[in-house]
């Protein structure tokens, strides 16, 4: 079966700048991926090239096999929720959310039941005659919404729509996204540069870099698997240590990290010794001892903790190792602040080989 | 603000409005440029130039340019700087009077200096006892810079609005006292936008026609020896030789202009200091200020008082009896014209702001090559004297293949020529307000681009139309340099006619003709501006 938004070999270069590099993306009906990444990375240009506001230099775009560069924007029939809303300010909230269907002519009474039915949906209903500028920044983003999910697009489009609200707010507006998302079975591609947002709502993240999609996957394997540094550092904290292979032998390898040699039992890898590669060991997975442990499969490698950083459900530490190499340790629950000498353990089962070739700048 | 191309499939459409509004822009604003420039001969050009009389108006034009815009722009910087960094009383009374030279002809100071200062002036004849009258450059100083300060208090209020007070507040946190705040920061900070004010100013005393012709008799600047080559000797190439002289120190200016409003400016609209009250200055520097303001003040109230007493009394310097007689003017051809300057002020208004609306969105918005072109050509007439401009459409419309000369439409395009660029930067600064975002989501929901324009871009641009119809209309109302050159038997305007009057030395007349117009010009503004707050709220027409 062919993708619902299928994109092929984008580029967009303004003059010297290159916003979107060859990137290609297949998105399925009903599925929604998030396009992830740093300031200027492309995100909203991609977005743009979709919804039809600017002329790709290269590639293609379809939508339902239909094929979309020579369709003018306002033929597209997909739904746009800009990031500054981009309400008209001197129509009223019913009359905002109505545009679309006055343009395709429905009647005053189809116009009528289904705005109502929508705002209902969003909890706003009763503010049908206010203008945007009455409104707070969470209700005028259920209005935006409003005004793109009343059309029932082929495709949502959204760029960043939540950065404009607080942090709390922001959480109970993501949740309520991904349920109306999940009700209209619409097809969503959605942008931002938060990476916990893109973790919590998406059934896929396209990261991006400078133009360039890194990785495309389930948040899963985005956190476990990522397949370069600039992934692996841009989703979560994460403590990336050069290593090269001391032994390798069937099922198990022996790696020198930061002044220590490290077992690691693991079926499947195919490393030759002197090889240099790069791990990842996520905060989370590393726990502190004060004296060496003697759990199996635990390896325990002696730091000092240089400072923390106590943030309530969570402290995270910086302990230096022996070659002055820091990592990060993230406690949950923390009951009492050690300092010192310490001991680091973690589970060899938890290190991740972040893969080395694939645009990857080590 | 980043400036998104919107790179849109440029329709069919929207290249028939942007062939029309380049058809215009060549014929009414480029055209008479060039033929300006073209129609005298070389040995034209050099005879007229060597002439010792040209070299004498060259000399005193520059002269008094110097000196009156310098004086308005002091006197502008002062009052705006009173009315933002004091609280002395009666502000909003100075404020208010002091906007009235902007809503009135450009020779109503003039016409006052002459009730006062005049050969049958009050103060002269009547209280000094002279004979003859104190005219010449002393005079047209006092009056342009009299005339001329209110624009520059517009300007620079508005610079000194944008300063963020939080940049004062850090500079008095820091130690320094008042003076020193008001030298190392407010001063630098509102330098580039003084400057802008002054080569604005500037602008307009060297185009300033009204003025010199009523009181500067002897004394030849070079918009009034224009004139006289036309209507003593009907010279139209040694006119549009002078014309090319005035232009050139014009355009110069304008490009001036453009250059220190482009990279100089700090200002920054940040809207955080918004509502925040600015320190103020120190009691002895607001009492100076104070009285700076009251005397000012009462300058304009003095003109206007005499405008309107000079149109209440029986024959001014004479016979004082309070009469109506002055406003018998009225029901002859000269009060025919009062009606022409309201019919041409209209359309001449409405049509600018119409055009500046759609140059605005479809020259200034949208990508095609040849816009860098239309864009200039949109901003031209912010640097053609008015003269200059009349003598250009005398002499490029009066000959096939379009001849317009003894018709209203031929005064009433220049007009309209010559108020496009207001309007044009008022709706490009409201387009930029508005956003791209705003268009592009009309779009993405079906709407074409005709329908972008209607549903969008038109109702948000209702108040910088209607700001910009209103100056085109005061503009056009009390224009005098432009139809001067371009009127005929039956089309003839109160401007003109006012003109005639005085140098029939029927001033009572004139005076009285002068009341009336301004009326009509307050009733339309009023009328306007009651649309404006009725259709946006709270929006300061004129103060844009
Ligand atoms: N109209 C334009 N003209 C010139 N350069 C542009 C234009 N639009 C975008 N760019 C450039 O293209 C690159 C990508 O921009 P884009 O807006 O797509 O980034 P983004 O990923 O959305 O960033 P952000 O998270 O800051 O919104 C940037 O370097 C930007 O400066
Ligand atoms: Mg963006």
């Amino acid at each position: 079966m062919r993708a619902h938004v299928e994109i092929r070999r984008l580029t967009k270069r303004f003059g010297e700048t290159v916003a979107v590099e060859d990137l290609s993306l297949e998105v399925q009906k009903g599925e929604f991926i998030t396009l992830l990444g740093p300031s200027g990375c492309g995100k909203t240009t991609t977005l743009r090239m979709i919804a039809g506001f600017v002329e790709p230099d290269r590639g293609e775009i379809y939508l339902n096999g239909r094929f979309l560069n020579n369709v003018p924007a306002h033929r597209r029939n997909v739904a746009m929720v800009f990031q500054s809303y981009a309400l008209f300010p001197h129509m009223n909230v019913f009359n905002n959310v109505a545009y679309g269907l006055k343009l395709r002519k429905k009647s005053r009474q189809e116009i009528g039941k289904r705005v109502r039915e929508v705002l209902e949906l969003l909890n706003m209903e009763g503010m049908e005659k206010r203008y945007p500028h009455q409104l707070s920044g969470g209700q005028q983003q259920r209005v935006a919404l409003a005004r793109a999910l009343v059309l029932e697009p082929e495709a949502l489009l959204m760029d960043e729509p939540l950065s404009n609200l607080d942090a709390k707010l922001r959480v109970a507006v993501r949740n309520e996204l991904k349920e109306l998302q999940k009700h209209f079975g619409i097809t969503t591609i959605y942008v931002t540069h938060d990476q916990e947002e893109a973790l919590a709502i998406s059934d896929k993240i396209a990261v991006m870099k400078e133009g360039i999609l890194q990785q495309l996957g389930d948040p899963w394997e985005i956190y476990r698997h990522p397949v370069n540094r600039f992934v692996a550092d841009f989703i979560g904290t994460a403590n990336l240590l050069e290593a090269v292979v001391e032994k390798s032998g069937p099922g198990f390898v022996e790696l020198g990290i930061a002044g220590e040699h490290i077992l690691i039992s693991r079926e499947g890898l195919d490393l030759a010794i002197g090889q240099k590669i790069l791990i990842n060991i996520r905060p989370e997975n590393l726990r502190l001892f004060k004296e060496p442990t003697h759990v199996m499969s635990e390896i325990t490698v002696k730091g000092r903790i240089k400072r923390n950083t106590y943030m309530g459900r969570t402290i995270q530490y910086w302990v230096q190792m022996k070659d002055g190499t820091e990592l990060i340790v993230e406690e949950h629950a923390p009951e009492t602040v050690l300092d010192g000498e310490i001991y680091i353990g973690f589970d060899s089962k938890h290190i991740e080989f972040v893969s080395m070739e694939r645009k990857c700048w080590v | 603000m980043d400036m998104r191309n919107l790179k849109i499939r440029t329709d069919f459409l929207s290249i028939s409005i942007i062939a029309i509004l380049a058809t215009v822009l060549v014929i009414f604003v480029l055209l008479p440029v060039l033929k300006v420039f073209t129609y005298p001969s070389f040995e034209e050009y050099t005879r007229i130039i060597a002439k010792a009389r040209t070299i004498r108006a060259v000399k005193n034009s520059l002269f008094i340019t110097c000196l009156s815009s310098i004086t308005a722009t002091l006197i502008g910087f002062l009052f705006a700087y009173a009315m933002n960094y004091t609280k002395i009383p009666g502000k909003r009374l100075f404020d208010g009077l002091i906007l009235l030279p902007l809503l009135s002809p450009p020779f109503v100071v003039a016409l006052a200096w002459v009730l006062l200062f005049g050969g049958h002036g009050l103060i002269t004849r009547q209280l000094l006892g002279i004979r003859g009258s104190i005219f010449g450059w002393h005079g047209l100083w006092i009056v342009q810079s009299i005339a001329f300060f209110p624009y520059s208090y517009l300007i620079i209020d508005g610079v000194l609005k944008g300063i963020d007070p939080n940049l004062e507040y850090a500079a008095k946190n820091a130690g320094a006292n008042g003076s020193h705040v008001f030298r190392t920061v407010t001063l630098p900070l509102a330098l580039p936008g003084v400057l802008n004010a002054l080569v604005l100013i500037a602008i307009y005393v060297l185009a300033d026609f009204g003025n010199p012709i009523l009181i500067a008799g002897g004394w030849p600047v070079l918009p009034t020896e224009i004139y006289g080559r036309i209507s003593g000797h009907y010279d139209l190439s040694g006119a549009a030789a002078l014309s090319s002289l005035l232009l050139l120190p014009t355009l110069l200016l304008f490009i001036l202009n453009r250059t220190l409003l482009r990279g100089k400016s700090f200002i920054t609209v940040t809207g955080r200091g918004e509502g925040l009250e600015r320190p103020m200055a120190g009691p002895f520097t607001q009492w100076c200020l104070f009285a700076f303001c009251a005397l000012l003040t009462s300058v304009v109230v003095l003109v206007y008082g005499t405008l309107l007493a000079g149109a209440f009394v029986k024959i001014w310097g004479i016979n004082w009896t309070p009469s109506l007689e002055n406003f018998q003017v009225l029901k002859g051809v000269r009060g025919e014209s009062l009606l022409n300057s309201l019919f041409f002020a209209c359309f001449a208004g409405l049509g600018a702001a119409i055009f500046s609306i759609f140059a605005s969105y479809f020259i200034y918005k949208k990508t095609f090559s040849g816009k860098r072109v239309l864009d200039f050509l949109s901003l031209l007439p912010a640097a053609i004297p008015g003269v200059f401009l009349g003598v250009g459409f005398l002499l490029s419309f009066n000959s096939p293949p379009l001849v317009l000369s003894g018709t209203a439409a031929i005064i009433i395009l220049a007009l309209m020529v010559w108020n496009i660029p207001l309007g044009y930067q008022a709706c490009t600064a409201g387009l930029e307000q508005i956003g791209a975002e705003i268009e592009e989501a009309a779009m993405n929901l079906g709407a074409n681009p005709i329908r972008v324009f209607k549903d969008t871009i038109f109702p948000l641009l209702r108040s910088p139309f209607l700001s910009g119809f209103i100056m085109g209309f005061l503009r056009a109302i009390t224009n005098l340099s432009i139809v001067i050159f371009l009127i005929s038997p039956g089309k003839s305007v109160a401007t003109v006619e006012i003109l005639d009057l005085i140098q029939y030395a029927e001033l009572g007349p004139a005076v009285a003709l002068t009341v009336v117009l301004f009326t009509i010009a307050l009733a339309v503004v009023g009328i306007a501006r009651l649309l404006l707050r009725w259709s946006f709220g709270e929006l300061k027409g004129l103060k844009r």
